[in-house]
């Protein structure tokens, strides 16, 4: 099978003038064998399984970095709720894990691990408590470590306590790392409805219902839409207008399910899934803003922003779903 | 007894060359695939478990090349000269513009390539650097699946 000249163009345009690239590969790696009585314990214990288990990452990823042409921008890890693996540990404070975390991080060469991570929508177990209190500190010390706390879901509603301790929380992180313009809090996610495989930082975690280990991939490609809608002209009608998102969206996923299903054969782990959402950049031009400008909005922000967004996400899902084995993010569209 | 083997499971026992289940064990393609990939050999009761059919698995045999700079005398001869040199057969070329700039495509032939396809790409990329141009290397699959259901 061979493609036409415009085919081939219209990728390396992509890679090369339209910023498409993988946003993150997510190793999502199962802690749950990794509990015991002492933090320090569990501590060692998640940085030995770490080390052994994500060593091949970052070679694989550059590997296919490589191979196909497509940058792979993030490498990172996902890790079952800290909350849950610690819960039998004697020590209240946790810090010493999400230094062990952190530790192997930087030894792997990965750019984010998420999980120091508690699910609390109905309510606080012990471990879910300690790890809350846990957090100012954890993020302050540590540089790659990102933690997340979901408060609430559809089913279970809204935990009001911990929403309240969640704003303490986040108040006291800002202080802690206040030299440091409050990092420390860019690095906390507070969830309802959190997902069990979203790859994007800093919410990820590795959910109870996941396999051992899974790869789960995140795909970009604002610039990649924004020149596809800018070169349909200003006399594009809705439906057009959705087919042109839809195919690009399907193309851009492509390229994530090659990738990740490559990705997961060559490290042993199953494939989890692509997470359609169109991450943006601080690139110029790699922006949904611009999109929705394209989309005939005078300004992002303007009335009908709401809808135009709608009508984007739609449209993105619907082409990528048909693309990918596995599709996730669905509840949680990262716009910015 | 094992109802159903995972891939983990046969992590479990990876540098066994021939692993047993009982009669009427479940095994996952995931673990068969995995199993494929590290030589061992799986029996469920006394029947030897077929390879999985690899689903787009195939071994790469073409690669996309493309340079992207300014025209200048020698730059077809410059590349064809390093993939000639390393039995690379070209399938297919074409040049054209990408916004102004000079551009190369070139479908080529990898399976009898002499070195690694990283190799290849760094020579390629030196000798774009000695033509002041951009060279760049892909596997084709990247292609197939972007244009092709």
């Amino acid at each position: 099978m061979s493609f036409s000249r415009d085919e081939i163009i219209e990728t390396i345009r992509m890679v090369q003038a339209e910023n498409l690239d993988i946003r993150t590969i997510t190793l999502g790696i199962s802690l749950r064998d990794c509990t015991g009585e002492s933090v320090f314990d569990v501590a060692e214990k998640i940085y030995r399984k770490l080390i052994d288990t994500a060593e091949n990452l970052v070679p694989v990823a550059k590997e296919l970095e490589a191979e196909f042409g497509i940058p792979i921008v993030n490498k990172r890890i996902s890790v079952t709720p800290i909350a849950i693996v610690a819960e039998s540990c004697r020590e209240k404070d946790l810090t010493p894990v999400a230094e062990a975390m952190d530790r192997a991080a930087k030894e792997l060469n990965i750019d984010f691990i998420g999980g120091f991570s508690a699910l609390v929508q109905k309510g606080f177990t012990k471990g879910d408590i300690n790890l809350i209190n846990s957090i100012p500190e954890a993020l302050s010390s540590t540089e790659r470590v990102c933690a997340s706390v979901n408060v609430a879901s559809t089913r279970a509603g809204i935990n009001m306590d911990a929403v309240l301790a969640m704003g303490h929380v986040i108040k006291k992180t800002a202080e802690l790392t206040a030299d440091r313009d409050g990092i420390g809090c860019a690095k906390l996610v507070v969830f309802a409805n959190a997902v069990e495989d979203n790859p994007f930082m800093a919410g990820a975690f590795h959910g109870t219902g996941e396999a051992e280990t899974t790869v789960n991939i995140g795909i970009s490609g604002p610039g990649v839409v924004n020149t596809v809608i800018r070169r349909l002209g200003e006399d594009a009608d809705f439906g057009e207008l959705a087919e042109a998102v839809k195919r690009t969206a399907f193309k851009i996923t492509r390229a994530g399910e090659l990738i990740g299903r490559e990705a997961a054969k060559r490290l042993g782990a199953s494939f989890g899934v692509i997470d359609l959402s169109l991450a943006p950049t601080p690139a110029v031009g790699d922006s949904i803003a611009n999109i929705l400008e394209a989309m005939g909005l005078e300004r992002c922000g303007a009335p009908g922003t709401t809808a135009a967004l709608m009508l984007l996400n739609d449209a993105v899902k619907k082409g990528g779903a048909m693309a990918a084995s596995y599709v996730g993010g669905f509840p949680a569209p990262s716009y910015r | 007894m094992e109802i159903l083997v995972t891939l983990d499971t046969i992590k479990n026992y990876e540098g066994s060359e021939v692993l047993k289940f009982p009669p009427g064990s479940l095994v996952t393609k995931e673990a068969r695939i995995f199993a494929a990939s590290k030589g061992i050999k799986i029996y469920v009761g006394d029947e030897l478990l077929r390879e999985p059919f690899p689903v787009n698995s195939q071994p790469a045999k073409k690669a996309v090349i493309s340079v992207i700079g300014e025209d200048r005398v020698g730059i077809i001869a410059g590349v064809s000269e390093v993939l000639a040199k390393n039995n690379v057969n070209i399938l297919d070329i074409t040049q054209t513009s990408i916004e102004g700039l000079f551009t190369m495509i070139m479908v080529v032939d990898i399976s009898g390539c002499a070195v690694s396809f990283e190799d290849l790409k760094k020579l390629l990329e030196e000798r774009g650097k000695s033509l002041s141009v951009r060279v760049d290397a892909q596997r084709e699959e990247v292609f197939r699946f972007m244009h092709r259901i």
